[in-house]
Parts: structure tokens; sequence; C-alpha cells
């Protein structure tokens, strides 16, 4: 989950909602904190829309019906092309393009802006290495664009003022160390630099750093936006998400044209609208019941889905284009389980058919149990994760590293192992237990952990240990 | 009287009085009986017995090896020799105790041997003479541990509280009997009496055979302090786990269980978790290095899962399929269950099934976070089920445990819709997460092979042992001190 946040008075304003922490959890959504006028969201990762605070406000506003559903239209053709070179195909194949024009920037609105991009690149993107976007300056750019990968180049990076090579700023820049890895050549191949560039220079090292050249400002008024990738479909519908976004808030949005290396060319952003017809026998099946007061025409608004047509019990929704988690009537019965609210739904547990029953190893080991308790063993339960030095050295044991279940990385220390049997265990909780009224009596019933033929074995065992003046 | 009272007293007669070990000599009895029969002899005001509130003191291996020397006197001979360099190769444990003792001065950079230190040159260091009469104190066992009596206490206290602020050695505070002595009363009782005709322990023939009525039973002290007695205990977490087995099975559940190392496959890949997601990465999941592939058999089935995969996220690899991994959640179970049952001619639909179990979490560990956690996993397979029926479950479950739960939509990749049910927690004031569950998404129940709806939830389990069992920390639980384990307070449900 991605965790993000707004001011909240800026949540209030945009949404319309005076308490919008209230709405977020009846959209899926959990608030992290709300303090000091600040409000963190945990947002889904099947939700990215939602990490742009217009996406959330819209969510919310929708849910709460303050707002209703719209079409997401671009206002022109922005006469701006991006030819795709050769090169790129090989390592980052996919670009997409938008342009917005009567942009009007607050410096908190620019913050969410870019906030915005760095959290799809870091969710959606997984750490832009599937999809990242740049956000330029219109004004700054001059003629068509190309994008290509080179072996060498040089940019000017944001926040520099000198041009660098782009070997240099992979290695000195904080971004290019940053996220060098996503570019990085596979073993036996020369380092390729996707790039995107006007006819006058380098505008982007992509996905590491615009050129100063094309800062965006509070001051800048229209933007061009580039999306790269190596999944076409993530590419496009994030063109789509941030075309939404600014549509939302009074922006207009013009197309990109994008022509390949073999001559093909689609325009950006698409949004399309995906038809789904949606029942509401269909509904009622997911809550499991015929509920009369469902009507599946207003939940359906009130999640957002523009309603084109209906017949009785028959409705046909146009999902926006700024979800790119819906793909049929199934998940569309989600959102509108979540407009009807868990509290509306029937509560009504699943009566028994067949009886219930314990494994056959839990009766056992139960068995087992009361045994050792009669005898006076108190039980104890250790973890299964060691390291060699308490599983073998400190019972003088020789490892057969070959038989023991390995764990490849571990971010504590002292785990290195699953245990291979209990009695290391016990002898531990013995040391530990000193200073104790004596006789010290422990048993643990439990898994031990072995590798044999190349395959992990687990195996159940039993384990006492008896410590007195008298054990012998 | 009984037999170790009249051997007591009869051996003071003489003496008057003797320490314990010389009675133990002196009357062939054991340490305990002498103690026995000198608090009954003392109830009945035939001795006294005179503590003595003095010291255990605790030698540590790093003091055994001072006995011949410590190293600030080691350093000070040295000086003797003249100044030494600070850059040079000092032990900072003497030079520590140089410094303090004033035997030595820091002049110039250099380490210079003062008029005091002169004069301690040759004569007794106090802090070795009293490490001296410790070790001559300690007994016979390799625990060295010394015991001191109040008078000699009272002469060596300062030096000795130097030598446990240099953790040399460990003194606790121990009262020993020292003296016992036989009175006027006992002198008495032991002409009076016959020794041996009380009766002390009642068995079946005395009372059958009417003995006492001719010889009276011994006196006792119903006060006399005991040793405590400890029964034998369940861990609290199994105790806990079993608890909630047995609530699912009265409510027509059954048990199942699965591997806890197990192939991303089942892990992940089965559940609808795409292959790059995050999640997957090393820094959240323990991959294993030994074994380090584990396949899949079924190759229909692997199939499937990859052709959901491909629909869904638009990519598929057989190799990260085959990673094994230590599960990250008991929702891998339910994976298997919801293959095993899902076309079921042994069980009537609906089929309600449940696992519980360890899971593991490549986490930093603090105080409520582990690196192995608990889990239940609950699936209900059948026909026609949906949101009302998983809503009504939880709720029954949980009023069981004493919570009333309320829900909320959540995310989870192999639901939908998915719902997080949590109760409200008066301490805190705030919803408390307790599980999350939802419908599984149809490709998966189609990619495991049913046509069968199936509703599933999964709650971790160890955090509820804060309010079960009034912890302060997850890590208590596993640490097994018996002494912990013996006086744990029970749960709290």
């Amino acid at each position: 989950m991605a965790t993000i946040t707004f001011v909240k008075k800026d949540l209030v304003k945009e949404s319309g909602l005076s308490k919008p922490e209230d709405t977020i959890p009846k959209i899926g959504m959990e608030v992290e904190r709300d303090a000091d006028g600040d409000i963190t969201v945990d947002i889904t990762p099947n939700r990215s829309d939602m990490l742009d605070i217009v996406g959330l406000a819209r969510q919310l506003a929708l849910h709460e019906g303050v707002r209703k559903p719209r079409s997401y239209e671009v206002s022109g053709d922005s006469g701006i092309s991006i030819s795709v070179g050769k090169n790129v195909g090989r390592v980052r194949p996919d670009i997409a393009g938008i342009v917005v024009k009567d942009v009007s920037f607050t410096e908190a609105s620019l913050k969410y802006l870019i906030n915005f991009s760095e959290k799809i690149g870091g969710t959606l993107g997984r750490n832009r290495k599937k999809l990242a976007m740049g956000i330029h300056d219109l004004s700054a750019i001059e003629g068509n664009l190309v994008y290509d990968a080179a072996y060498d180049g040089s940019i000017t990076p944001l926040g520099e003022s000198e041009d660098m090579k782009f070997e240099d700023v992979i290695k000195e820049n904080r971004k290019g160390i940053a996220y060098a890895n996503t570019i990085a050549a596979e073993m036996g191949s020369r380092q390729l630099y996707p790039f995107l560039r006007d006819s006058a220079t380098t505008i982007s090292l992509i996905p590491i750093t615009n050129s100063e050249k094309t800062k965006v400002t509070v001051k800048t008024k229209s933007l061009f936006i580039d999306f790269t990738g190596t999944d076409s479909e993530t590419v496009s519908k994030a063109a789509d998400m941030f075309a939404c976004s600014f549509i939302d808030a009074g922006a207009k949005v013009y197309s990109v044209k994008v022509v390949s290396a073999n001559g093909a060319s689609g325009e950006y952003p698409k949004l399309d609208r995906r038809i789904i017809k949606i029942k509401a026998s269909g509904f009622y099946g997911v809550l499991g019941y015929k509920a009369n007061d469902a009507d599946i025409k207003r939940l359906a608004v009130r999640s957002g889905y523009l309603v084109l047509e209906e017949a009785k019990n028959l409705v046909s929704v146009a999902v926006p284009p700024y979800r790119y988690d819906v793909f049929n009537e199934q998940d569309v019965y989600e959102d509108l389980v979540f407009a009807y609210g868990y509290d509306s739904v029937k509560s009504r547990p699943v009566s028994s058919v067949n009886a219930g029953s314990e494994t056959a190893f839990t009766l056992f080991a139960d068995k087992l149990t009361e045994i050792m308790l009669g005898l006076g063993y108190t039980e104890a339960y250790n973890n299964y994760l060691t390291n060699e030095n308490a599983e073998f050295e400190m019972m003088g044991k020789e490892p057969e590293m070959e038989k023991v279940v390995n764990i490849r990385y571990s971010k504590t220390e002292n785990i290195s192992i699953m245990r291979s049997s209990i009695l290391p265990s016990l002898i531990n909780n013995l040391r530990d237990s000193a200073s104790e009224q004596m006789p010290y009596r422990m048993f643990e019933i439990g898994d031990a952990f072995s590798v044999a033929g190349g395959k992990a074995e687990e195996r159940k065992a039993l384990a006492f240990v008896s410590e007195h003046s008298k054990a012998d | 009287m009984h037999e170790y009272e009249s051997k007591l007293l009869s051996f003071l007669k003489d003496k008057g009085s003797a320490d314990v070990e010389s009675i133990c000599e002196g009357t062939g009895l054991g340490r305990d009986a002498v103690l026995w029969a000198s608090e009954s002899l003392k109830s009945k005001g035939g001795v006294e017995i005179a503590i003595d509130y003095g010291a255990e003191i605790e030698i540590s291996p790093e003091a055994l090896g001072y006995a011949d020397g410590f190293p600030e006197q080691a350093l000070l001979s040295e000086l003797a020799k003249g100044p030494k360099d600070l850059k040079g190769n000092i032990n900072g444990i003497a030079l520590a105790w140089v410094k303090r003792n004033g035997w030595a001065d820091i002049k110039d950079g250099k380490l210079q041997i003062t008029e005091k230190g002169r004069k301690a040159i040759g004569s007794d260091y106090d802090q070795k003479s009293v490490l001296g009469v410790l070790l001559s104190k300690t007994g016979r066992g390799a625990d060295n541990i010394a015991y001191v009596g109040n008078a000699e206490m009272e002469k060596i206290r300062n030096t000795a509280k130097e030598l446990e602020h240099r953790k040399l050695v460990q003194i606790k505070p121990k009262s020993k009997i020292s003296l016992i002595s036989i009175t006027d009363i006992g002198i008495e009782m032991l002409s009076g009496e016959k020794a041996g005709n009380w009766i002390g322990q009642l068995t079946r023939d005395i009372i059958k055979s009417r003995i006492w009525t001719d010889s009276g039973f011994r006196p006792y002290d119903v006060e006399a302090p005991v040793a405590d007695a400890y029964p034998a205990r369940r861990h609290p977490m199994k105790e806990f786990m079993e608890l909630v087995r047995r609530m699912w099975v009265s409510q027509g559940f059954i048990e199942t269980a699965g591997p806890m190392i197990e192939s991303s496959f089942w892990n992940f890949d089965a559940l609808f978790s795409p292959q790059d997601h995050p999640t997957r990465e090393m820094q959240d999941t323990f991959f294993l290095s030994n074994p380090d592939i584990f396949g899949i058999a079924e190759k229909e089935l692997l199939k499937s899962v990859a052709r959901m995969h491909k629909k869904g996220w638009k990519s598929w690899n057989d190799e990260i399929s085959f990673q094994p991994v230590l599960r990250t959640h008991t929702t891998s179970v339910s994976a298997h269950n919801i293959r095993e049952y899902g076309n079921s001619s042994e069980l009537e639909y609906p089929i309600k099934l449940f696992s519980i179990g360890k899971v593991f979490r490549n986490e930093s560990i603090d105080y409520k976070h582990l690196a192995e956690l608990h889990q239940l996993d609950g699936i209900i397979i059948g026909k026609g089920l949906g949101v009302a029926d998983l809503k009504g479950t939880l709720e029954q479950f949980y009023k069981g445990l004493g919570f009333k739960v309320k829900f909320k939509p959540s995310y989870f990749p192999f639901v939908e819709p998915g719902l997080e049910a949590s109760y409200y927690d008066e301490e805190h004031g705030d919803w408390i997460e307790l599980c999350g569950g939802g419908i599984i998404r149809k490709e998966i129940t189609k990619a495991l092979g049913t046509d069968m709806r199936v509703i599933a939830w999964g709650a971790g389990l160890d955090r509820l042992m804060f309010k079960y069992l009034g912890i302060s920390s997850l890590s208590e639980l596993y640490k097994n001190d018996i002494g912990w384990l013996r006086r744990r307070k029970p749960l709290r449900l």
C-alpha cells in the first residue's frame, strides 16, 4: 500500500465534503493519520488514481452523491508528435504523451501533482521500471520530439546548471544513482540510455531526470507529460489517469501523436470507455440474497460509472477512463457493494451440513500434550527460525548443511536456517530459565525441517527436557 | 516428638548450641531434615535459632583471573619504572583504576606515578585482599558463590561494593541460620518424652489399628512456609490456538493443514498476486537457498494458473512460480483446499474449512513485529454464497471471542469484493483490525478447477495476545522462561 498526505482543508475544498475522513473508509481506503491539519491516507494498489488529491476527492464526492459521473474528452490535437527510434524498443519500448493547457498551479497543487507522479512511479510503475512519467513546461519545448535510446549523450539534469554526460548522471546525480538499476544493461551488453529530445536538446534522461530547461514552476501555464515504460497498457492507462485529473481540475487536455519505428501511429490520451452490462441478479448473487432496497443504477452512479442505457434489471455502464482495475461485471459489483455499504448487507451464518472435525495430527498431539502435562512437563513453544550457532555449535553437533533448510536473506541477524530438531530450542530455554525453583520440566510438540533429495521435508516431533538434582 | 527432633535435641543437649553444618555431621541427618526439625522445635519453644543477615556474593569469571593481581597493580609496577606514553598500549581498565586510586596522573600526554602510587607498591591492595577473602569462602561447587556473614560484611562492605561496581562480583542479601541453641524447654522435652511415640504421618494402618488413641499426633504449624508448587501448564499461544480451533469445529468447520515451506506458486501465484508485486520481494518474504526450487507436479494446474496471470497481469514466468518460500499467510492452505474440495463427492456443500498455523515475514523485529506469526484462514465452498454469508460467519465467530465487529471495504488481490472486520478497542479508543476477507475471485476458483463460489477470510492471532495475556511485547511469548510460563496470567477472553 502507498500512503499519501494531504492538507485536510485542501481535501475538504476539493471534495466539497466537510468531513472527508468519515467517507474515506467507506470507499475502501484507510485514514492512517489525521492530525495537525494533515490527513494521511493508505491507498490500495488497485486504485492508483486516488494517489492524486483530485482523484481521491472525486471518488469521495461521488460516493456521497455530491458529484455526478462525467465523461472525459480531449479538447483537441496538440499538434505535437513523438517519433520513436529503433534502439529504445530493446530497453523501454512504450511511450505516451499528453499536453495540458490552462493550468493554474498553486504551491500546493504543484506539490500534489509531483507527489502523484512519484507515487505512481513507485507503486504501479514498480519503482519506475514498468512506468515513469516526466512533467515538462510545454512553452520550453521546441519543435517535435524524438524518443530513442543511445550509448551516450548529455543532459542538464533538473537542479543542475551544467551539461552532464549520461554516464556521469547515473553515477553522480542523486536521481541517477537511485534509478540507474531501472535501465541497467544485461550482462555482456552495453549500457543504453533511453532519452527524449526536442529539436534542440535532450529534455529527459528516462526514467531518471528531466532537463532543467523544461522545469515546471508555479508560473507554468501549459504542460507536456511523457509516460514511458515496459507495458503499453500501463503506460496508456497512466496517461488517461493524469488526463482525467487535469480535466476534473478544470484544465484542458490535448492529444499527442506517437509514431513508432515501424511507422504505426497512435494518439494519447486514449480516454476509452469500456462498456459493461450489469444485472440486478448478478449483484444479488454477490450479496448472497435478493436485496430489494438496492438500486443498481443509483449504486453505479455513486461508484463513478456513467449509466448509458437501462432496461428492467439490466444496466449498461461506462467505466471511467481513470480506472484500470475494472474489466468485467464482477469488478463493477465490487464497487456496487462498497456503494451499498457493508452495514446494509444482511448477516447470515452458513448452516452446517458436515460435521466439524480436527486433523488427525491435532488429535494425536492433544493426547501427547495431555500425557506430558500429566507427567509434570510444562509446554514450551519456540520459534522455528534459528541459526547455525544455536542449532549446531551450541549442541556440539557438526551440521550437514545440505540437509538444512537455508534462508536466502534475512533482515534479522540471528535468523539464517529453519530448525532441524526441537531439542536445541529447549536446551536454550533451560539456560534462560536460570534461578527458577527446580525441577525444570519442559516439552514441545512441533515441526522440524530438513532437505532430502532437493525437497523440503516437514516432520512433526516431540522433545522434552528435565533438569533437577535427581535427573539422570 | 519426631525422630529428627529427638536426634537434634540429644545432640544439642551436650553442646548447648551448634551451627547447621556441625549438627548435620554430628547427627547424620541431612540439611533439610535439620532445618525442618529446628523449625518444628522452635515453634514448640525447644530451640532458639539465631539468624545472620549476611550476603551471598557471586564471583565473576573475570574476577577469578584477578586472584593473583589486579590489572591496575600490574600497571603500577610498570609505572614505577618510568612514565608511560598514553598513545602506547595501556589496558583501559588498569588506566581507569590507577587514576581513580590516585596512583598516577596524566602530565604532557604521559602517565606518571604519584606519591600515593609509590606508597601503594608493596603494600596490600584492599580490592585484592577482599577478593582473596571471598575466594576462600566459596563452596565446593563450581558456582563461585561466597557466603559472608553480617559481621564480616560490615568490614568489607565498601570494598565489596567497589568490586560490584566493576562487575567483578554480584552481591545479594542472604540470611542464614548461624546458631541453633537448646532451651530449657528443649531439655525438658528430651527427658519427658519417649521419643518416637508421636504420630507424624497418618497412614492407613494407623487408622485401621487405632494406634493413634495411645500415642497422639505430633502438633504441626499450618503457617510454616512450604516450597511453591507449580502445575505443568500449556503454552499460552498453543492454548489460544486450541480454543480458536474448538470454536471453528463447533461451528461445523473441518480443520486442514498445509506445508510451511511452500512454492511461490501456492503462496502467491494461485492467489492471483502479480509476479512483479512488491510484497514478493526479498525485503518482505523469506526465500530459500536450500532447497532452491519447488516444482509443481500438476502441469494442467500450472498452465491454468499461468493463463490467469497472462490474462490479468500480462506476465508469467514458471521459474518465479517455482521459487520456494516460507509461507507468508495461511491463505496458501486455503488455495490448496479450493483445489482439493472444489469438486468433492464425499462431502456435501457448503463445505466449511479452516486452518491455523505459523506464517513467516521477513521483518525487522520489535515489540509488535515478529518474523514468525500465527494466522487462521477459513473458507466456505458452495453455491449461492455471498457477502451476507461471510458477514454472518465472521460475526458469529468473533462473538464467541467477545468482539462486536464492524465491516468496511478493503482490497486483497485474491478477493472481490474485499472487506475488513474490526472491533472498537475501548482502551485505545480506536478501531482495531481483526481479519480480512471476501469472495475469492472467479478467475482463481476457475483456475483451481471449481465452479463453486468460495468465501474466504484470514486473521492474525498474535496481536490478540496483547489483550488476552496482558503482555507488553510479543517476543515475551516465545522466550519460554519457565518462571514466566509458570506464573503467566490465564488467558482473559
